[in-house]
């Protein structure tokens, strides 16, 4: 079966890894901007990152048939430093019109800090001026329901931001509805460790269902597997799901939201060499 | 959509995972039990949240799981961004 992981950091990961993703029939991947493990120094940094997602990558995403989007932002994690943070949103633009760019995205909040909250609502301000998609980074562990709700707080702060074009990333159990009630696209990532689980992913499409949802893997460079979507697909499968209910979170869902972005183009496999 | 299984065929069929959890659980607590100063470790802030996810096992489902996350979470204040600029 095909699949989009529509949140892995390919950056981080192996040409191998790219090869194995395709061979188990990924198509196709969207990058969000997201934090290297140390503090990036100048813009500078993050004009060659952006340039890293939005020309070497899909270069090397083609290599193995799988076609490659991303997003850009400056990641919440360095959002403490807000003169950088300001200095990399109002470079951001130099690069809305590349091919593979689907909108602004990961922001969002990691701590709660009100830092972090101005950062985010000045990313909102230039999606909502460009009027791009929007793809929301939730916390991760203790601070993820406060940090859900505040970003919608925050979201609803704007009557020029349509909800069905934002996805609120990193949904759990606890979260998932808020998102799903308020209008929203939700993702929800499987990690070996800490996070969402396969199993618990099929659990959770049993108690939503299957509108605005889809998992990803958002593998990047810590303990992390690109291939978690695959073992959604089959987690699913164990449980007796049709291939249609399947195909419709891993496959339909994400290239129905990326089709709300003015950029996105994309060739199913099946039409490939036409 | 709901579950496409029967509960008894979840539960043959997940028995011996859901076994391997809580034996993981017991063992987990157990190494706590046997290190250094585990007499006061009761009162420990962490051990008290671990004990009141226990706790909220033993309730009727559904909705165990979302319980749990939330007995994990922080407090959200409603109206938290009122007055801001």
């Amino acid at each position: 079966m095909y699949f989009i992981d529509p949140h892995v950091h390919m950056v981080s990961r192996t040409t191998d890894d790219y090869e194995i993703m395709a061979r188990m029939g990924c198509t196709a991947i969207s990058e969000p901007a997201f934090w290297a493990g140390y503090d990036r120094g100048s813009v500078d940094g993050f004009r060659d990152y952006f340039r890293q997602l939005t020309e070497f990558e899909p270069q090397r995403a083609a290599s193995v048939g799988i076609q490659h989007y991303t997003w850009i932002c400056i990641n919440a994690k360095e959002a403490e430093n807000v003169e950088l943070s300001r200095e990399v949103i109002a470079m951001i633009p130099e690069f809305l019109d590349k091919p593979n760019v689907l909108g602004i995205g990961e922001i969002g909040l990691n701590k709660n800090t009100p830092n972090e909250c101005t950062i985010f609502r000045e990313h909102l301000e230039l999606a909502a001026k460009t009027n791009e998609l929007i793809l929301i980074h939730t916390p991760h562990l203790w601070d993820k329901y406060k940090g859900t709700r505040m970003i919608i707080d925050m979201i609803k702060e704007h009557s020029d931001i349509d909800p069905g074009r934002v996805l609120i990333d990193h949904v759990e159990e606890h979260t998932v509805k808020l998102a799903l009630d308020n209008g929203f696209w939700c993702g929800m990532t499987l990690y070996p460790t800490t996070k969402c689980t396969p199993a618990r992913a099929s659990d959770i499409i049993e108690m939503v269902g299957t509108e605005r949802i889809m998992p990803n893997s958002a593998g990047d460079w810590g303990p992390s597997k690109p291939t978690a979507v695959a073992d959604f697909i089959m987690e699913m499968r164990k449980r007796g799901n049709s291939d249609a209910t399947i195909k419709k979170v891993v496959y339909e869902n994400p290239l129905s939201f990326f089709s709300l972005s003015k950029r996105f183009e994309f060739t199913p496999p099946e039409q490939r060499g036409e | 959509m709901t579950a496409t299984r029967t509960s008894q065929d979840i539960l043959e069929q997940d028995f011996l995972k859901i076994r391997c959890l809580i034996l993981d659980l017991a063992a987990s607590l157990d190494r706590i039990d046997r290190g250094e100063g585990a007499d006061h470790i009761a009162d420990h802030e962490q051990m008290k949240l671990l004990q009141g996810g226990l706790d909220l096992l033993k309730e009727d489902g559904p909705g165990r799981a979302a319980k749990v996350q939330l007995h994990f979470s922080d407090q959200y204040e409603e109206g938290w961004n009122e007055g801001e600029d």
